[in-house]
C-alpha cells in the first residue's frame, strides 16, 4: 500500500480533527460541509483525508479476513457444565466439618458483612483443615466434595469425625475466631457453602505453597481484616497467589509482624486490588526493592502508601535507577532524617509527590544528593516551592548538573526562599538564563545575591532585554564588580536600566570598562 | 454490535439457563477473538484467552451491571485477560514484525499482501494504540463505548485513535 504522505506538521489542528471526525462519522452536517470546502482548496488536507479513508477501508477488509481457528463454544460449555454441577452439589461441596457446624438455618445476614464474615470463617476453617492434622470425617460424608479436581484431596480426608474441642485446643487465634460474632453469623448465613464451592478459592487453598504461607500466624491473624478477606475472595488474587514471585513476596512480608501488619492492612488490601500494582509485584526488581528496609520504613507513612497507587510511581518503580535509590545506605539515612520525615507531613507535598515531574526528579541521583541539604529541604516545605517544583521548565532546569551544584550553595538556597525569586524562576527566560555557567558563577557572589533581594532589581530581571544582556559574558563580568552591584542598587540607575537604549549602550565594551573603573 | 437481547440472555443465565450463555458465546466469540488476537498476536493464545474469558464472564455474571452494555463488559474482561497474558509471557511487545518468521499463523492466515502490510504496521503501534484501532475499526464501537471499556476519558480515546491512525499512515507510506 503506497500512500501519498502529505506533510501534516504545519496543518491546522482543526483541519486534522475534522478529517478524523469525518472518518469516524461524528461530524455534524455543517462540519462535513466545512471540511469538504477545505478539501477542495487544500491539497495536503485532501491527501491526508484520502489516506486515512483508505486505511479505514483496509482495516474493514482486514477484519473480514480474520477467522476463528476453531469454535470455542464446546470447551466453554463443558467448563460451565462442570461448574454448574459443583454449584448444584452445594451442601456436599464443603468439608463435612463445615456442613456439620454450619448448616444454614436462617438467612439473617446479607451483603458485604455476611460475605466478609463468610470468607473470614472459611479461610480460618480451611486453614485449620489443611494445615493442622486434625482427625478427618467419615468417607460417606466427603464423596464428591471439593471441585472437579477434588477427588484426590477427598481421599485424604477419609478419617474419623472431629469435634469442636479439637479445634479449640489447637490454636488460640482460631478459637477466638470460632467464638466471634462474625463466625456465629456465618453459621446462620449459609454463604460459606458458596465460598467453598468457589473453585478458584478452593484450588487456592489446596495449593501447597499457599498452605505453607497460611501456617504463618501473623498472616492468619491478619486474614481477619475485612478488606483483606474481601480481597481473598477475588479470583484475581487467587491467580496472583499462585505466582511463585507473589508467594515469595507474601512469605517475606508476613515473616515480620510489623511489615505484615503494614502490607495486609486495609490500605494495602485496596492497593492490591490495583492490577497495575499487582503486576508490578511480580517484577523481580520490585520484589528486590520491597526487601529494602528503607522502603518498608517509608511505606509506614500513609502518604507513601497512597503514592504507590499512582500510575507514574508504578511505572517508575520498574526503573532500575529509581529502585537503586532505596539500596543506597545514605538514602536510607536520608529517609530517616527528621527534616525529611517532617517534609513528608507537608500538606501539599504528598499530592506533588504523585506528579510525574517529581517522580522523575526523585530518580535523579543529583536530586537525592541535594535533598541532603537541610536548607533545601526546608525550602521544599514552603508552599510556593511546591508550585515551583510543579513547573516543568524548572524541573527540567533542576536536571542540569550546574544548577544542582549551585543549589548546594546555602546562600543561593537562602535567596531562593524569597517568594519573589520563586516567582522569577517561573519565568521561562530567566530559567533559560540560569543554564549559563557564567550567571551561575555570578549567583554565587554574595553581593549579587544581596542585589537579588531588591524588589526593583527583580523587576528589572523580568525584562527580556535585560535577561538577554545578562547572558553576555562581559556584562556578567561587570556585574561581579561590587561597585557596579552597588550602583545597581540605586533606584534611579535601575530605572535607567529599564530603558532598552541604555541596555544597548551597556553592551559597548568601552562602557563596561568605564563602569568597571 | 447487537445488544438488543443480550440483557434478556444474561437474565436467563442468571436464572440458571446456561443455554442462554451459549448464544452469547456464539454471538461474541469472533469479535472477542479479533480483539485478543490483535493484542497477543498469537492465534492459539487468543483462542485460549477468549475461552477462559467466557468462562470467567459466566462465573462473574452476577457482578455485571445490567444497566450497562453486556458486550462492553465482555470486551473489558477479554482485554484484561489478553494484557495479563502479555505480562505473564512477556511476549507481544517485544516482537517486531520484521524479526518474525514470515510464516507466523497470522501471516499465513492473512493472504492478501495489502492486508499483511497493514497488519504488520499495526503490530508496530503501541499496545494502547492497537487496542483503540481495533475497537473502533474492527468492532465499530463509539468513542464513549471505547472509553467505558478502557476506563479512560473520551478525549484520551480520540487522541490515541488519531495518533494511531497517523502512525499507521506514516508506517504504510514507508512500506
Amino acid at each position: 500500500m503506497v500512500l501519498q504522505y502529505a506533510m501534516v506538521q504545519y496543518m491546522d489542528s482543526k483541519i486534522i480533527k475534522l478529517i478524523h471526525d469525518e472518518i469516524d462519522g461524528v461530524n455534524t452536517p455543517r462540519e462535513s460541509r466545512e471540511l469538504h470546502e477545505i478539501l477542495n482548496s487544500d491539497e495536503d488536507a485532501r491527501t491526508l483525508y484520502h489516506d486515512l479513508l483508505r486505511i479505514s477501508d483496509d482495516l474493514k477488509q482486514l477484519k473480514s479476513e480474520i477467522k476463528l481457528p476453531a469454535p470455542v463454544l464446546g470447551n466453554v460449555k463443558e467448563a460451565i457444565e462442570n461448574r454448574t454441577a459443583i454449584r448444584n452439589k452445594k451442601p456436599n461441596n464443603i468439608h463435612p466439618l463445615i456442613t456439620r457446624v454450619i448448616m444454614p438455618k436462617s438467612n439473617i445476614l446479607s451483603g458485604k458483612t455476611a460475605a466478609v464474615a463468610a470468607v473470614a470463617a472459611a479461610v480460618v476453617l480451611l486453614v485449620i483443615l489443611f494445615t493442622y492434622d486434625l482427625p478427618q470425617p467419615q468417607q460417606d460424608e466427603v464423596a464428591g466434595t471439593i471441585g472437579i479436581e477434588g477427588i484426590e484431596r477427598a481421599e485424604r480426608y477419609r478419617s474419623a469425625q472431629i469435634s469442636s474441642s479439637d479445634i479449640i485446643l489447637e490454636n488460640e487465634h482460631f478459637q477466638q475466631i470460632l467464638q466471634s460474632d462474625d463466625f456465629q453469623r456465618l453459621v446462620r448465613s449459609g454463604e460459606l457453602q458458596e465460598l467453598a464451592a468457589n473453585p478458584s478459592f478452593v484450588n487456592l487453598m489446596r495449593d501447597p505453597s499457599v498452605l505453607e504461607l497460611m501456617r504463618n500466624e501473623h498472616l492468619a491473624t491478619l486474614m481477619r481484616d475485612p478488606a483483606m478477606l474481601e480481597l481473598m475472595r477475588s479470583e484475581h488474587l487467587a491467580t496472583l497467589m499462585r505466582d511463585p514471585a507473589m508467594l515469595e513476596f507474601m512469605r517475606f512480608t508476613s515473616a515480620d509482624p510489623s511489615l505484615a501488619e503494614l502490607m495486609y492492612s486495609n490500605n494495602s488490601a485496596q492497593l492490591m486490588e490495583n492490577t497495575q500494582f499487582t503486576s508490578l509485584m511480580r517484577e523481580p526488581s520490585f520484589l528486590v526493592m520491597m526487601r529494602e528496609p528503607s522502603l518498608v520504613e517509608m511505606l509506614r507513612n500513609p502518604s507513601y502508601l497512597e503514592l504507590m497507587r499512582n500510575e507514574t510511581f508504578l511505572a517508575l518503580a520498574r526503573d532500575a535507577t529509581f529502585i537503586s535509590m532505596f539500596r543506597s545506605e545514605s538514602n536510607i539515612e536520608l529517609l530517616h532524617r527528621a527534616d525529611v520525615v517532617e517534609l513528608q507531613r507537608n500538606e501539599s507535598l504528598p499530592e506533588f509527590m504523585r506528579e510525574a515531574s517529581f517522580l522523575e526528579l526523585a530518580a535523579n541521583p543529583a536530586f537525592s544528593e541535594l535533598m541532603r541539604n537541610s536548607t533545601f529541604v526546608e525550602m521544599m516545605r514552603m508552599p510556593y516551592s511546591v508550585e515551583l517544583f510543579r513547573d516543568a521548565a524548572f524541573v527540567s532546569l533542576m536536571r542540569e548538573p550546574t544548577f544542582l551544584v549551585m543549589m548546594r550553595e546555602p546562600s543561593f538556597v537562602e535567596v531562593m526562599r524569597q517568594p519573589f525569586l520563586v516567582e522569577l524562576m517561573r519565568n521561562p527566560n530567566f530559567l533559560m538564563l540560569m543554564r549559563h555557567e557564567s550567571l551561575l558563577q555570578l549567583m554565587r557572589e554574595s553581593s549579587f545575591l544581596q542585589l537579588m533581594r531588591e524588589q526593583t532589581f527583580v523587576s528589572l530581571m523580568r525584562e527580556p532585554s535585560f535577561l538577554q544582556m545578562m547572558r553576555e559574558q562581559t556584562f556578567v563580568s561587570l556585574m561581579r564588580h561590587s561597585s557596579f552591584v552597588n550602583l545597581m542598587r540605586e533606584p534611579s540607575f535601575l530605572q535607567l536600566m529599564h530603558s532598552s537604549s541604555f541596555i544597548e549602550l551597556m553592551r559597548q565594551d568601552q562602557v563596561h570598562a568605564l563602569m568597571a573603573n | 454490535m447487537a445488544d438488543e437481547n443480550d440483557l434478556e440472555l444474561v437474565l436467563q443465565c442468571l436464572n440458571g439457563d446456561n443455554g442462554a450463555f451459549d448464544h452469547l458465546v456464539m454471538r461474541y466469540q469472533l469479535p472477542m477473538y479479533r480483539t485478543a488476537l490483535g493484542i497477543v498476536k498469537d492465534k492459539y493464545a487468543a483462542k485460549d484467552i477468549i475461552q477462559n474469558g467466557f468462562i470467567k464472564s459466566w462465573e462473574k455474571l452476577h457482578t455485571f451491571n445490567t444497566g450497562k452494555k453486556f458486550y462492553s463488559w465482555l470486551y473489558k474482561i477479554m482485554i484484561n485477560e489478553s494484557l495479563n497474558y502479555l505480562r505473564n509471557t512477556r511476549k507481544g511487545e517485544m516482537l517486531s514484525p520484521s524479526l518474525q518468521d514470515d510464516h507466523t499463523p497470522f501471516q499465513i492466515m492473512v493472504a492478501k499482501e495489502e492486508s499483511r502490510q497493514l497488519y504488520d504496521s499495526m503490530a508496530l503501534l503501541s499496545k494502547d494504540q492497537r487496542i483503540v484501532i481495533q475497537l473502533r475499526h474492527f468492532e465499530e464501537l463509539s468513542y464513549q463505548e471505547i472509553a467505558d471499556i478502557l476506563e479512560i476519558d473520551e478525549k484520551k480515546v480520540k487522541s490515541r485513535l488519531f495518533s494511531a491512525r497517523m502512525k499507521l499512515r506514516e508506517l504504510l507510506s514507508e512500506a
